[in-house]
């Protein structure tokens, strides 16, 4: 197939904005397309070479680079080809111009050899694969020969839109639904097939294979299409509301209720001995979790699964959850290996798509549920979301308040009616997220008293490696708990911490300590430390201010510690009024983050 | 295929050039010796290098084989090799097995890429001027201009030749002639071409295995390198010219 159909049908469409026009001159298109290459040529008209989750790599020619291609390519110098991008603004349209002028031709046409003008599809695609795979020692000359061998065979046309999609600017405004549309009308029989297009679609995110399925096997193939290990899912996405009795309403009363992490939403994929993590944004991050892919393999029994869950830092040493953020730090570190361990992390899972050959996006999500939690074995890595099934307000209410000092952001209020399907690609009423309007930043440290121990897990096992830390509150002469805090002590501190606490140890609670948890071991209250966190919270767990809230007291999050004050008395511990003011001095609406994860 | 070469380093410097312009090629080979030819992929440089059976200590062929290979791994090996080392190459099982010698053997198994027999042109044209010079005294003057400018100007007037740079920092010119000694013969009318400088460059490498270059042009022609090599070989590179 000639290229130049694909390039006169990008001139085309680039001329016109709507969308019932873009479809029929893209359907026109497809009639005329060879069947052999529907893929490649639905890929180039996404503007890519393969779909984003293959993790394979982009073209990778700067603006620099191209012009380079463009100078070799029409015999025209650099300097000539850069001042004519700076009046036209579009390199593509500077290849064209330059094209229609110039007299350069291939070598092979000065020594007698017939060389055609114009190129096919499939050495456009080819060799602009081999630009986007070119790689190390001297890959820079090869990618610009590559590409002005290209165009010194393309027609103005060509090496205009060929300049463009290497410049990653195609410019001819056609989207997926748009691609989709023009599918449906050419290879399905006709806009009555969208529908079923677009739920294919949605179960294989990759349009190329689904162009490929339609054009080879007909709309009967597509219909019966399954999701593919390997290729990811189209997330679903939930509805947001701020009221806890609307949603139990639009789930008809009863829901299963998720933590909503604090993590990388991920959709896990395992096809025999290969596993494969893909993102939110269905990108391959499979090479960043090395540590997921090991767990998933020990801990998930079978051999062909989807699954899904959000990866999560976590405490190395504690295991609870810490802070977005660390992830952040972890995809920073170039050796993946000490991020690991520096950055530990967890997955809580919370769905089930495929299984084993069958597609689970049909059935109800009690049905997916019961699945997932069948296939996960023992362990302290991989678990399912915690969740409950509530049928009343308070009880989601303080579930949403315990996951929100817990370190989660909030929890997903899901719908376990028999139509609770997975929806692939759409954000329907099935999933309410249930997230705070507002939130407290902490700013300044915090000074409190130890008044229980936790034993610690793993390396830590049998040793103290968390507190149970408390406020004063001087009206009650009372130590009222704030947190639990397992992070920030070195190796000294925390030998140090056996001693001081075995001194301090008692068999039940001390009585000027007012608490809901029960650690360990009780402490009489004496030390003194200084704490950091990420912000104060409500909390059902905690009873600092519990006077205060109806759903529990006042929490840090994310708490750290700094050092001991072994210069304060418990009674010079900061009060609970203090923690009070700070909440409130601090309490922001919380605005939606943009690319909100669910 | 099997050959022998005393003076593995005039063979590593052929391969290093064919290097500079493909990823890929293909060895084909005869009873009358092995042909490594091609076009770069900017299509700009057709290169055609033929090493004849006697230019080899040993060399067996069937009457035809054609192995594809590729350049940056072969070139990888070859790197390895030293002034006096000798180099067996031979095919054996989808590998090409690269043998570098100087008392010890080093043997390198490469794999062989599928290929078909190159598509050569006629190459049958027609050059009005020619002129044959010492590659030591080309390579020289090329890697003078190198730094100067993209394009290489090529003119020939009453048999001498001149090589010129237009660049930003000003302009160079040598003159190449029989009566200053930079041209060992030199015959034909005058021209004028321009032709991209990198590419020219890029047969610098052919200065080791080879003593002597004919350059070959015409106004609005390709420039014709051909880098003559022992026992009748020769490495030839077409450059298509600049159009401005």
């Amino acid at each position: 197939m000639e290229f130049k159909i694909i390039a006169e049908y990008f001139d085309r469409l680039e001329k016109i904005s709507s969308r019932i026009q873009l479809t029929s001159i893209l359907a026109d298109l497809f009639k005329q397309t060879d069947k052999s290459v529907i893929d490649k040529v639905v890929y180039l008209i996404q503007g890519k070479l393969w779909p984003d989750f293959s993790g394979q790599p982009e073209i990778g020619i700067g603006e620099k680079f191209l012009i380079k291609a463009i100078s070799i390519a029409t015999g025209v110098k650099e300097d000539e080809v850069e001042s004519l991008f700076k009046k036209l603004g579009d390199l593509g349209q500077v290849a064209s111009e330059l094209k229609k002028k110039s007299q350069s031709s291939s070598i092979l046409s000065f020594l007698g050899a017939q060389s055609a003008q114009g190129l096919t599809v499939e050495e456009t695609y080819d060799n602009l694969a081999k630009i986007a795979t070119a790689q190390g020692e001297g890959s820079r000359d090869i990618k610009i020969r590559l590409l002005a061998g290209l165009l010194k065979k393309a027609t103005p046309v060509e090496a205009k839109y060929l300049v463009r999609f290497v410049d990653g600017r195609l410019r001819v405004g056609i989207g997926d639904a748009t691609i989709l549309d023009a599918l449906a009308i050419t290879f399905g029989g006709g806009e009555a097939a969208r529908d079923i297009v677009e739920r294919a679609y949605n179960l294989r995110a990759d349009l190329g294979n689904i162009a490929r399925v339609l054009v080879e096997r007909g709309i009967e193939a597509i219909k019966s299409i399954k999701p593919m290990p390997g290729i990811p899912i189209r997330p679903m996405l939930a509805e947001r509301l701020s009221d806890p009795a609307e949603m139990l309403k639009k789930v008809n009363g009863v829901a299963l209720v998720d933590y909503k992490y604090d993590g990388e939403r991920a959709q896990i994929h395992k096809a025999g001995d290969k596993v494969y993590i893909f993102s939110r944004r269905l990108e391959n991050i499979t090479n960043q979790y090395p540590d997921v892919i090991e767990y998933v393999t020990n801990y998930v029994k079978g051999n062909e699964f989807i699954i899904e869950g959000e990866i999560v830092p976590v405490d190395p040493e504690s295991g609870e959850m810490r802070p977005f953020q660390e992830l952040m730090h972890r995809k920073r570190k170039t050796d993946i290996h000490e991020a690991i361990k520096e950055y530990p992390v967890n997955v809580f899972l919370f769905d089930l798509m495929y299984y084993e050959g069958e597609d689970y996006t049909t059935k109800p999500l009690p049905e997916r549920r019961s699945k997932l939690e069948s296939i996960i074995s023992g362990n302290d890595k991989i678990h399912i979301a915690t969740h409950i099934v509530v049928d009343n307000v308070e009880k989601l209410k303080e579930f949403f308040f315990q996951a929100i000092s817990e370190g989660a952001e909030g929890v997903m209020v899901k719908s376990i009616s028999s139509d609770s399907i997975y929806q692939a690609g759409s954000r329907g009423w099935l999933w309410i997220k249930f997230k705070r309007d507002y939130q407290s930043e902490m700013a300044d440290t915090v000074d409190l008293v130890v008044v229980g121990a936790f034993y610690g897990k793993g390396k830590r096992g049998g040793k103290y490696s968390s507190l149970l830390m408390a406020a004063y509150n001087p009206e009650k002469d009372v130590f009222e708990t704030v947190c639990k805090v397992a992070s920030g002590f070195s190796d000294e501190e925390l030998d140090e911490l056996q001693k001081k606490i075995d001194e301090l140890k008692r068999q039940d609670k001390h009585p000027r300590v007012d608490s809901k948890m029960v650690p360990d071991v009780w402490v009489t209250p004496s030390l003194v430390a200084e704490i950091i966190g990420a912000e104060i919270t409500i909390s059902p767990q905690h009873t600092c201010c519990s006077d205060k809230y109806e759903n529990g007291g006042l929490s840090i999050r994310f708490p750290r510690f700094i050092r001991w004050r072994p210069d304060k008395s418990p009674e010079d511990a900061t009060t609970n009024q203090e923690i009070y003011e700070m909440y409130n001095s601090q309490l922001k609406k919380i605005t939606e983050k943009s690319g909100e994860n669910i | 295929m099997k050959l022998k070469a005393i003076d593995a380093s005039a063979l590593a410097n052929i391969f290093a050039t064919v290097g500079e312009f493909m990823n890929e090629a293909s060895i084909v080979s005869t009873k009358d010796g092995i042909r490594i030819s091609g076009i770069d992929p900017s299509r700009v440089v057709f290169l055609d290098i033929f090493l004849p059976s006697a230019y080899f200590e040993e060399y067996e062929s069937e009457e035809k084989e054609i192995y594809g290979f590729s350049l940056k791994e072969v070139n990888q090996v070859l790197k390895r090799v030293k002034k006096n080392d000798s180099i067996t190459i031979y095919t054996e099982q989808e590998k090409i097995n690269v043998d570098i010698s100087d008392g010890f053997e080093r043997i390198f198994k490469l794999p062989i890429l599928g290929s078909s027999e190159p598509q050569n042109p006629s190459m049958n044209l027609e050059f009005p001027f020619k002129a044959k010079l010492l590659t030591a005294v080309f390579s020289e003057v090329i890697s003078d201009l190198f730094n100067l400018g993209d394009t290489l100007i090529i003119s020939s007037k009453e048999q001498k030749l001149y090589l010129e740079v237009r660049g930003d920092l000003g302009n160079s010119t040598v003159e190449l002639s029989t009566d200053n000694g930079g041209l060992i013969e030199s015959e034909g009318s005058d021209a004028t071409s321009i032709y991209g400088m990198e590419y020219v460059y890029n047969t610098a490498p052919m200065r080791k295995p080879s003593d002597t270059v004919e350059l070959a042009f015409g106004s609005q022609l390709p420039l014709k390198l051909r880098y003559e090599l022992p026992q009748g070989g020769y490495g030839d590179f077409y450059i298509a010219p600049r159009v401005e």
